[in-house]
């Protein structure tokens, strides 16, 4: 053979074995190769996958007889359910929830918001149920795919729920309520996949295994309630901004300003302004140009309808807005709340009706609604049921930063700046066994906090006072370390006193838990527990505290940088900050810390000599 | 020339142990590794890939119509009775188009929906995928899977499509209906997912791909071409022949699934007009226990048969609780007329507990039943 | 000897596999659609004009020149003193139509504004059954000033030309049409953009009408070579190119069973002697199927037929004799 027939003919079977590669014992269609259909088979088994592992947290709700037809998520492996306010509307304060296992559990309402439609029940029945967790509805972009499941038209016998494909049509899409200041769907999530009657409170996936929404609403008009391609959900982050509100069993308003923006060539301008309203006084005046709101960028008034639409009552909302005069202010204020209309309380027909065993039910079931919504927004409706939740999120953050519970003290060093310039230093000593001390040079003064167990104590100038919880927590050196000292006591803030969660609110730019510790003499002190962490996954963690709701007087404390310190973490970076802007005063920044097996029981009594 | 072969056979064992894609095909969903591994490289495709991916998802599409089309069939109908009263869903008469249908058996045996035979048309003839045009007669009729069976005389050859076992279907597959109903010969296609099984009594498999006369009979096919299961209206609210159409092109859509479906089309190649099942009682839930509380017997009927009176309650139905309404409707819905049921009774004048044996009716006949349509909602 | 072409064999697997593993670390995560809409966008507009009461008076509209040329679907909406076009950035101009056609449902607007970023429209078919689409509109007009149109994906259903109407009211449309299954058909959405993923414009989203086959919504594009005949006006937009041709009346020597009126089959109680159906030896009993290839379902079809036909001039029919399908060629003649 010549060398070049030998070369074609090699050259002909390497086209053979590459062609063949891929080998194979079925025969490729004349369109696609068989790698293609694998690739084709590849993003259909991704999608399967991603259904798999949310469809088991779907919950198909019903009332108790079993009737009705709603659809609902769990967020929490504890049971916690998000679903429409319209859902249990209809469905009343309790009832029945099917999940893909197959099996009825049963629920109860805890909170809802009727301005959002959007309302939490908790379901019974086993310690650990599947969960899905909210997203960023703000990564959200629209020709992302979405999947939606629930039980539309009742459809479910095994309680599996229904699962339909679409894509996000549109975002910040605005869609006007009913009744009185109910069920505005703002800044929603706009979407293609099939959404029915019976889908509302279900929930809107990614492929990521997250929540980025919940359904509730869609676009009908001829066909009457028949899905024509047009559903929408209320957003993962307007979701966030509500869950503590709900969680502490309230019946939730949503914010307003009294305030009114709109278009004017070109700039959105204050048009009507209720002059007794915080953001009036604050600063606000009629004319003022609005250019951003909660930090963003306002181009149009509808923009800032719709970021209002997602913010609760008693939100402490941020605007940057432009004076006539073309100065430019940041105003911080506290929302107030968009009114229900008070449902009018149904006389029953008394005697005949409460016989009849099935409209006794019926009127019972109108009862309990009418007391639901007549409560005080704001106000709530059952402690108990508030505290178990404060427990429970107080347990989950004790065993993230002490998983151990072994014996020993945390001694922290650092010095206190204020502007960037050293203003002193401070050594805290923390005790697992919840003593306390902390070193504090100021201007070259140095006061000794210490708790010993029993009682506080401040020694300055060698002088050793006694101070009552209250004193205590007044004194900022102190109060940081009480805080802290969290981390070491069986139940965290219990030496403050019973805790409640007391709402929703914004902690250092972060949605948070605000929670209300009571005493049984004194006042109260708040703690802020933010909810996700940095990448927005569900994570609690302490980051402010303080004796007034919007730290005014005494000012309040944040904790950052939480670093291992022997078996715990803690917040090597403190901060004192003022008002609703959360102005730094000062800051500790510790640059040391060590874990000690033990030490001078003296430490921690007073009378000590200072050195 | 062994050289050769030799570098042959190496080069194809190489490829084959390199090419990734190429160990999706021995994977088995319990190699959770490697199933995560898929996952992992699909999320990660750049943008340029995932369009690929999807333009080949569409090549797949057509490749899969393709190969079921040549047992797609178009239905015609001649006479009937006229314009259907009143509106379905909108619908203000049912079209005046062909309908679609699938060759089940090589011999001539046509499936198709009863909603194509709204109209009662005398006379049916059927379009084969050769473009041959036959004569067709009603066989066998299911109406509580919306399903009726036609036969052709004189041929042996016809193709069938291949059919994918009801356990293999999962949620999310891909599903692409195909049907004739606008009328061109060549089938117009949808595609969207399984969304779920177990429905309207256990019987339907549940699509969002676009459902609707146009190709209510035709197939609803995998990825693959292969057929997932037949296409038809369905409302678990009612029986009658037109009940579901409302929900046409919603994302709710349904289909009979056929790969285990044997001993039903024996059923319906004899000649059996299968029927659903009705008790004839009126109740609501027992206020004051378990059970469903009965108002009312219908005369002539299988609770009546029993003697059921009001006050008494029902328990259960072989051996499955009922305390609700919807429970009972739904496993009511899994029987056929003819069948028999074990159900529980508590007797409102004994006061005690009763097993009894109850045969099933179907639903009793109303004159107007062909005309008559369930309301709009 | 042949170690070398082992060693270029294997080389080349590697380097297969390694492209697929490359491929695979690559980041991620935008949609396959994410281009095409937001190249969409900025040629889509919002139309608002006059309502008629119950039917919706806005609609969507497309840019398809650099000048301000939009193309929309014709309507009620286009019948009040203005009519006002929003641009993707929420810019409100008055349109002026300089053209619409009631055949195709199709409206051309001029506004005074420079329109860089447009759609062109392409004589061939763009698109086939089974392609991923986005259709894009403002149904419902949820969208308000410069907030985006809404997006919907789907695949094209079928390219086909058929029949179809609203109310008998309506103009019928006889048009090529390519049927989607994303649902369009909603208010306000006709005139949106239908595109592909690599953003070629298939067709507008056309006005809701009913097929009379399936008595169902249409969701279906209206061509991008119908709209590029209309806005370069060159052909005829009528379709019915051919002068109209006086109707004879026409017959076949037949006469049908008429007893339970005009829903029943067409079938033939007797022929008449010597007439073309006797000549074609039809016999009574025969059921007739179809004539010239349109289906003869009762007798009011077979009624229609006759209108269409000319005399002399030879169709194929199919009876139904038995359970016999038989062909005839047979040519009517005039009615006496």
């Amino acid at each position: 053979m010549s060398k070049q027939h030998i070369g074609i003919r090699f050259v002909f079977l390497w086209l053979i074995c590459i062609l063949m590669a891929p080998c194979c014992q079925l025969m490729a269609d004349d369109d696609l190769s068989l790698e293609d259909r694998q690739r084709v088979a590849a993003i259909e088994r991704y999608r399967i996958h991603a259904i798999n592992r949310v469809i088991q947290s779907v919950v198909a709700i019903y009332d108790e007889d079993r009737q009705g037809g709603g659809s609902g998520v769990i967020i929490d492996p504890s049971g916690i359910v998000l679903t429409n306010h319209h859902v249990i509307m209809g469905a009343g304060i309790k009832g029945w929830g099917g999940l893909a296992d197959g099996k009825l559990y049963r629920w109860k309402l805890i909170g809802t918001d009727p301005g959002g439609d959007l309302a939490i029940i908790q379901l019974e029945g086993k310690s650990v149920f599947p969960a899905t967790p909210l997203g960023d509805s703000d990564k959200v972009r629209v020709g992302d795919w979405a999947l939606a499941m629930g039980n539309p038209f009742i459809l479910t016998e095994d309680q599996a729920p229904t699962v339909t494909l679409g894509i996000v049509s549109g975002v910040k899409r605005y869609q006007p309520g009913a009744g009185q200041n109910q069920l505005v769907y703002g800044n929603c999530i706009q979407v293609d996949s099939s959404i029915n009657p019976g889908n509302s409170g279900g929930p809107l996936f990614n492929f990521k295994g997250e929540v980025i929404g919940i359904n509730g609403r869609g676009s009908f008009k001829e066909r009457g309630r028949v899905n024509v391609g047009l559903g929408y959900a209320i957003s993962a982050n307007q979701i966030k901004n509500f869950i503590p509100d709900l969680l502490a069993t309230k019946l939730v308003e949503h914010a307003t300003l009294d305030a009114s923006f709109s278009d004017r060539g070109g700039k959105v301008v204050c048009s009507q302004l209720n002059r007794d309203a915080p953001v009036a006084t604050a600063g606000l005046d009629l004319g003022d140009e609005l250019l951003a709101f909660e930090g963003e960028q306002v181009k149009n008034a509808n923009q800032f309808t719709n970021l209002i639409c997602t913010l609760p009552e008693n939100w402490p909302t941020e605007l940057l807005i432009r004076k006539q005069d073309g100065t430019e202010h940041q105003i911080v204020v506290r929302t107030f709340g968009l009114p229900y209309a008070k449902p009018r309380a149904r006389g029953g027909q008394g005697g005949k009706d409460e016989k009849d065993p099935e409209k006794k039910k019926k009127l019972e079931r109108q009862r309990q609604m009418v007391a639901l919504l007549s409560a005080n927004p704001g106000d709530i409706r059952y402690p108990e049921i508030n505290r178990g939740y404060a427990r429970r999120i107080l347990e989950q953050w004790k065993e993230s930063v002490n998983g151990d519970s072994s014996a020993g003290v945390a001694k922290l060093s650092g010095e206190i700046l204020e502007g960037g310039k050293a203003l002193g230093t401070q050594e805290t000593w923390l005790a697992s066994d919840g003593r306390i001390r902390v070193n504090q040079v100021l201007d070259g003064q140095l006061v000794v906090y210490q708790y010993d167990g029993n009682s506080f104590w401040a020694t300055e100038a060698g002088e050793a006072t006694e101070l009552s919880l209250q004193e205590a927590q007044s004194r900022w050196g102190f109060e940081q370390a009480l805080m802290m000292g969290s981390v070491f006591r069986q139940k965290p803030l219990d030496i403050f006193g019973q805790v409640l969660i007391d709402g929703s609110d914004k902690a250092m730019g972060e949605n948070a838990y605000r929670f209300k510790v009571v005493p049984s003499e004194g006042d109260a002190v708040y703690c802020w527990f933010s909810m996700f962490d940095l990448r927005g996954k569900p994570k609690v963690s302490l980051v402010k505290s303080s004796l007034e709701r919007d730290c005014l007087i005494d000012g309040g404390s944040t904790f950052a940088s939480w670093t291992q310190v022997g078996p715990v973490q803690l917040p090597l970076e403190r901060q004192k900050v003022s008002g609703l802007e959360e102005n730094i005063e000062l800051q500790v920044i510790d640059s040391s810390f060590e874990w000690l097996k033990s030490v001078g029981d003296d430490l921690f009594s007073a009378n000590v000599q200072t050195k | 020339m062994p050289v050769e072969i030799l570098r042959l056979v190496v080069g194809c064992l190489f490829g084959l142990l390199v090419n990734p894609f190429a160990l999706t095909i021995a994977q088995t969903d319990s190699d959770q590794g490697k199933v995560d591994a898929v996952d992992a490289a699909v999320s990660e495709l750049s943008e340029a890939e995932l369009m690929e991916a999807m333009v080949l998802t569409s090549k797949a599409f057509r490749n899969a119509a393709r190969r079921v089309t040549p047992s797609l069939v178009t239905i015609e109908s001649y006479g009937g009775v006229s314009a259907v009263q009143g509106r379905i869903g909108g619908i203000r008469k049912q079209g005046e188009g062909n309908t679609t249908g699938i060759v089940i058996s090589s011999d001539g045996y046509i499936l198709t929906s009863t909603f194509n035979f709204i109209q009662r048309p005398p006379v049916i003839s059927v379009i084969l995928g050769s473009g041959e045009r036959h004569f067709a007669k009603l066989v066998g009729r299911d109406d509580t899977r919306k399903i009726c069976l036609l036969k052709i005389d004189g041929l042996t050859d016809l193709p069938t499509p291949e059919m994918v076992d009801e356990s293999k279907i999962k949620i999310g597959q891909w599903a692409i209906s195909l049907g004739v109903g606008y009328g061109d010969t060549s089938p117009a296609m949808s595609t969207g997912i399984i969304s779920a099984k177990n429905r309207i009594g256990g019987r339907a498999i549940q699509t969002d791909a676009n459902i609707s006369p146009a190709n209510y009979g035709g197939p609803l096919v995998d990825i693959e071409g292969r057929v997932l299961g037949i296409c038809v209206p369905m409302n678990p609210q009612s029986q009658a022949v037109g009940a579901g159409v409302e929900w046409y092109d919603s994302g709710i859509g349904f289909a009979i699934p056929l790969a285990n479906a044997k001993k039903l089309l024996d059923r319906l190649k004899a000649g059996e007009y299968i029927r659903p099942a009705f008790i004839g009682i009126q109740s609501g839930p027992n206020p004051l226990g378990d059970g469903i509380l009965i108002n009312k017997v219908n005369p002539k009927s299988p609770a009546s048969r029993l003697e059921l009176a009001e006050g008494d309650i029902l328990l259960n139905i072989n051996d499955n609780p009922v305390n609700d309404m919807l429970r009972l409707k739904q496993l009511i819905n899994r029987f056929e007329a003819g069948e028999t049921i074990r159900i529980t009774v508590k007797r409102k004048s004994t006061g005690s507990e009763e097993q009894l044996e109850m045969p099933l009716d179907p639903p009793p006949t109303n004159a107007k039943e062909p005309l008559a349509l369930p309301k709009i909602r | 000897m042949f170690g070398w072409r082992i060693v270029f064999l294997i080389g080349c697997g590697v380097l297969m596999a390694g492209s697929h593993l490359a491929v695979a670390q690559q980041k991620a995560q935008p949609s396959f659609i994410d281009q095409a809409i937001s190249n969409a966008q900025p040629k889509m507009v919002k139309v608002f004009g006059a309502s008629a009461g119950k039917v919706e008076g806005f609609a969507t509209g497309i840019i398809v020149s650099k000048d301000g040329l939009i193309l929309s679907s014709q309507g009620v909406f286009l019948d009040g003193r203005q009519v006002k076009v929003v641009l993707s950035d929420g810019a409100e101009h008055i349109a002026t139509i300089l053209k619409r056609d009631r055949e195709t449902q199709l409206s051309l607007l001029k506004i005074q504004a420079t329109t860089p970023r447009f759609f062109e429209l392409s004589t061939d078919a763009v698109g086939e059954k089974g392609d991923w689409v986005i259709a894009l509109s403002n149904a419902f007009k949820v969208a308000d000033k410069d907030e985006p149109v809404s997006a919907m994906l789907g695949v094209i259903s079928l390219r086909t030309t058929m029949e179809a109407r609203l109310t008998k009211r309506d103009v019928a449309y006889r048009g090529e049409l390519v049927l989607i299954d994303a649902i369009t058909s909603n208010p306000g959405a006709s005139g949106g953009a239908v595109v592909t993923p690599n953003g070629k414009l298939v067709g507008i989203v056309g006005k809701i009408i009913n097929s009379s086959e399936t008595n169902t919504r249409l969701n279906y594009a209206v061509p991008s070579s119908v709209l590029h005949e209309f806005v370069d006006g060159k052909a005829s937009v009528t379709k019915e190119s051919q002068p109209a041709m006086e109707r004879q009346d026409v017959e076949f020597g037949v006469v049908l069973f008429k007893l339970g009126g005009r829903n029943n089959p067409a079938y033939i109680d007797r022929v008449v002697r010597g007439s073309p159906a006797a000549k074609a030896k039809l016999k009574s009993d025969d059921m007739i199927v179809s004539i010239a290839g349109e289906k003869i379902g009762n007798l009011k079809d077979y009624a229609e037929s006759l209108k269409s036909l000319r005399a002399e001039e030879e169709v194929l029919m199919i009876v139904k004799r038995g359970v016999e399908m038989v062909r005839v060629r047979i040519a009517p003649r005039l009615k006496k």
